[in-house]
C-alpha cells in the first residue's frame, strides 16, 4: 500500500499533514513494508467543515 | 521501500513536491529551499542589516532563523543576526520558547525572550479566561497584534533595521486572500516584503519563507533536525482555518495552484503600489507613540478593551 492511499483512507489531507516512516519524513508515493512505522505530523490546524 | 530521489538518482526520497510530482531526497529538498531562500534574501537583506528573527519555536520561524544564519555565513551580505521570542504567557508556548532557546544556542544566535506580561500587563492566558462567551474577538486576535506590537518596539530597541518572520507561502497567500475579501486593499500593498512604513518608528518586514510551502518547510525542519515546535495553536480560530482549507482543496484539484495565485496576487500588487492610488497618513497613537492612522492605535484600543474586561489598569509603555 502507498502511503498517499492509506492518508486518503485515514482522511489525512495531504497539505496539512507529513508522513513520517521509521523516524525520517516519507514522500507519499512510497509503498509499505510490513513492520513500518508510520506516523502523521500534523503542520496546521485543518478543521473539517469549517 | 523509499523511491530514488528525481533528482540526484541515488539517496532515497524522503518527500514529494506536489506542482511538480517530483520526490527528493532530504539534501535535495534542503538545497532546493535554500536556493529560492537565498536568492530572495538577496533582494531583502543589505549589508550592515541587523536582522531580527521573530522566533516562536516553530517550524517555520526555526527554519528561517537556521537558513538566515547560513546565509550570514555565506557572505553574500555582511550583516547581524538576532531572534526575538515573545513568550504569550500559554502551555502551548512553553515548549516552543524551549526549542527557541536550543536553537538560538545551537547557532551561537543573539536572543531577547520578552513577557507579553511583563510589556502589556496582561497575557494570552488571561485573555482568554476574561474574554465573555460569543465575543466579538478571539483571543487569538488579540495575541496577534499585541505580539506584533511588542515584536516591533523591542526590534527597534535593539536597533534592528528589519524584522523577519517565519510566514511561508501558505500564510502569504491566505493573509492575501482574506485582505482581498475584506477588501482591505492598503493591507495588502503594506504586507509587501520589506516595505518601509513612512514612520521609521515602524521596522520594515521580510518573510525568507515567501516562496516555500508549509509542507516544504516541515518536511526541510524534520530532516535538518531542527529543535523546533510542530503544531499549530490550539487557540487558533477564524477566517484563516476556512480560507486554508478552501486553498488545499483547490490544490489537490490543480496542483500548483497555490504559487500561480501568489504570483499573480504580487503582480497586482505591485501594480497597484507603483500607481501610488494607495497612500496612508500616519500619526502618533495618543497612548503609545507608535505610529497609526487613527488617534488610537489597534493594539491600544485592544488594551483598552481587555482593561474592561479585566477591571485592572494595563500597561501603556510609551
Amino acid at each position: 500500500m502507498r502511503i498517499s492511499e492509506l492518508m486518503r483512507e485515514l482522511g489525512y489531507h495531504p497539505e496539512a499533514h507529513v508522513p513520517v516512516v521509521n523516524g525520517s519524513p516519507a514522500p507519499e508515493r512510497m509503498y509499505l513494508s510490513d513492520g513500518d512505522d508510520v506516523r502523521f505530523v500534523r503542520i496546521t490546524v485543518h478543521h473539517p467543515g469549517v | 521501500m523509499r523511491p530514488a530521489c528525481d533528482r540526484c538518482g541515488s539517496r532515497e526520497a524522503i518527500h514529494t513536491i506536489h506542482r511538480t510530482n517530483e520526490n527528493l531526497c532530504g539534501e535535495c529538498l534542503v538545497q532546493d529551499v535554500r536556493r529560492r531562500v537565498f536568492s530572495l534574501l538577496d533582494r531583502l537583506v543589505e549589508d550592515g542589516d541587523r536582522v531580527a528573527v521573530a522566533l516562536s519555536g516553530g517550524k517555520d520561524s526555526s527554519l528561517a532563523l537556521y537558513l538566515l544564519a547560513e546565509y550570514q555565513r555565506a557572505e553574500r551580505r555582511k550583516f547581524d543576526l538576532m531572534a526575538i521570542t515573545v513568550d504569550e504567557g500559554t502551555a502551548y508556548r512553553r515548549s516552543g520558547i524551549e526549542a527557541a532557546r536550543e536553537l538560538t544556542r545551537r547557532l551561537g544566535v543573539e536572543h531577547v525572550v520578552v513577557g507579553m506580561r511583563d510589556i502589556h500587563g496582561i497575557d494570552v492566558a488571561e485573555i482568554r479566561a476574561i474574554l465573555p462567551r460569543r465575543w466579538r474577538r478571539s483571543a487569538c486576535t488579540y495575541c496577534g497584534v499585541l505580539r506584533r506590537w511588542a515584536i516591533n518596539r523591542v526590534a527597534r530597541e535593539e536597533g534592528a533595521t528589519k524584522v523577519a518572520t517565519g510566514h511561508n507561502l501558505d500564510d502569504v497567500l491566505q493573509t492575501h486572500l482574506m485582505n482581498l475579501a475584506r477588501g482591505d486593499v492598503p493591507a495588502m500593498v503594506r504586507s509587501g516584503q520589506g516595505v518601509r512604513s513612512p514612520s521609521p518608528l515602524m521596522v520594515p518586514r521580510i518573510r525568507p519563507l515567501a516562496g516555500v510551502r508549509e509542507r516544504e518547510v516541515a518536511a526541510a525542519a524534520l530532516y535538518l533536525g531542527l529543535p523546533a515546535h510542530f503544531g499549530k495553536c490550539p487557540l487558533t480560530t477564524g477566517m484563516r482555518v476556512g480560507v486554508r482549507r478552501s486553498i488545499d482543496e483547490l490544490e489537490l484539484a490543480i496542483p500548483g495552484i497555490k504559487e500561480d495565485l501568489l504570483s499573480g496576487l504580487w503582480d497586482l500588487i505591485g501594480e497597484v503600489r507603483t500607481s501610488g492610488a494607495i497612500g496612508v497618513e500616519l500619526r502618533s497613537c495618543r497612548l503609545c507613540g507608535e505610529p497609526t492612522t487613527g488617534e488610537i492605535c489597534k493594539t491600544c484600543q485592544m488594551k483598552l478593551e481587555l482593561q474592561e474586561l479585566a477591571h485592572r489598569p494595563l500597561l501603556f509603555p510609551r
